[in-house]
């Protein structure tokens, strides 16, 4: 019935006349004429405004104001929730759920190491370095559906989430961004124009340190051999056996993780990528090698 | 114990939907993990832990003599099997902890500090009984 349909279709296309603004007519409902003030009957006589008194001749008072009474918004005392809003670390959320859905439509590779600019350029999150976003972090929604084979590093990771993707054999790793390296991170292209140099990523600040030094959330900066126990206790906790990824034909790619100096796979500190030349230039002064392999 | 107790082949671990508010979510999801085992042939269990086991949980011992524990708390499938296990460690330490044996220098001791305590407390009484009988001012 379905090719019955599209055969029909096809046919129309054949003899019907061409498209053009004279056969085209917006839907029955869609387009609602507004309401022109002034020009009689409905729309005119008072306007809309009612009958004498501050609401037709618009002096109303602002908004708040309760005739005299102490408004509620003063009434209310001052207690620090904003203190330092604009100086909280903001990461945006990334559900298990949308991440399937993502690598269900092939908006994001599975057989690629995972990271911000990858999902950022499958439109899966958007990002704003400006508004003190830091990143991404995983979120749990999903964990239950969630069926695929990742190797992907975001921000921050719930436990659940991490026990979610090592179930079906993935990786996670957590790592940090500063402000500069997450907005070239972001919009790759934009940074390659200007000409500069790929700056190294900086190390996490004092209070952030503990985590990402911290086997259980996956740090990049912490030690190997304690990201395996972690593995396994997380195993023994929510009660699945260990995939073991070393057998695995993708161990590769599921191994491959970025120097904490490092913003791009591939690319190192200190290089000039060239889009019109379509080259890339590397540093050859001593100072300079000596700075950016530091 | 930890190492013990994830053995999934021996354990009977099925979903079902939960309880409670939620509306389609709750309706359609399974999220309620129901974890058995038969608690007579779990052999990764000492004998006599087993037994004190049977004798504490009687209530979730069914007639063919399974040990069953549930829980619907979390929205997750994953959250809620991971506090059926907690669940069932706790159990199992439980049964297992034996009842303390104060050691007779303890008990002396314990006994010692009692008394020491008391008499320090009707020191204490005694002396301010006399500072506030010198602030008395009684002329004869």
């Amino acid at each position: 019935m379905g090719g019955n349909g599209a055969n029909k279709a096809l046919e129309l296309l054949r003899s019907l006349p061409r498209v053009t603004l004279a056969n085209l007519r917006p839907s029955e409902g869609s387009k609602k004429q507004e309401k022109r003030r002034g020009r009689g009957r409905y729309g005119g006589r008072k306007c809309g405004r009612g009958h004498k008194g501050q609401r037709q001749r618009g002096n109303r008072p602002r908004l708040g104001f309760e005739g005299g009474q102490t408004p509620f918004y003063l009434v209310i005392p001052k207690y620090g929730f904003n203190d330092g809003h604009s100086l909280r670390r903001q990461y945006q959320p990334l559900s298990l759920q949308r991440l399937q859905y993502l690598i269900d439509l092939g908006r994001v590779d599975p057989k690629l190491p995972i990271d911000l600019t990858q999902l950022i350029n499958g439109r899966g999150v958007t990002v704003q370095p400006l508004k003190r976003d830091y990143g991404v972090q995983l979120v749990e929604e999903g964990a239950d559906i969630f069926s695929a084979k990742i190797n992907i590093e975001v921000q921050r990771a719930s436990e659940l989430a991490i026990a979610a993707i090592e179930k079906n054999g993935g990786v996670v790793t957590t790592s940090f961004y500063d402000p500069r390296s997450l907005e070239i991170l972001c919009k790759p292209v934009v940074f390659f124009l200007r000409g500069q140099p790929i700056p190294k990523r900086m190390l996490p600040p004092e209070d952030l340190v503990l985590y990402y030094t911290d086997a259980k959330n996956r740090g990049y900066l912490a030690d190997p051999s304690k990201v395996e126990k972690a593995r396994l206790e997380l195993a023994k906790k929510y009660g699945y056996t260990l995939p073991d990824i070393t057998k695995d034909e993708l161990f590769q790619m599921l191994s491959t993780r970025k120097d904490p100096r490092q913003i791009f796979f591939g690319l190192a500190p200190g290089w000039v990528v060239s889009l019109s030349d379509k080259k890339i230039l590397k540093p050859t002064d001593e100072r300079l090698l000596e700075y950016y392999s530091s | 114990m930890r190492a013990c107790s994830c053995f999934s082949d021996r354990l009977t671990i099925s979903y079902c939907r939960s309880s409670g508010p939620g509306g389609q979510n709750v309706n359609k999801v399974n999220t309620k993990a129901e974890v058995r085992f038969h608690l007579a042939s779990a052999d990764w269990i000492p004998e006599d832990v087993r037994q004190k086991m049977a004798l504490m949980h009687r209530k979730r011992i069914n007639r063919a003599g399974e040990l069953i524990v549930n829980s619907e708390e979390s929205r997750y499938q994953m959250r809620n099997l991971a506090i059926c296990l907690e669940k069932i460690r706790g159990l199992v330490t439980e049964a297992t902890e034996r009842p303390k044996v104060v050691s007779k220098e303890t008990s002396q001791q314990l006994i010692e500090r009692v008394e020491k305590m008391n008499r320090e407390r009707l020191r204490q009484k005694r002396i301010h009984s006399s500072v506030k009988q010198s602030r008395k001012a009684d002329f004869d």
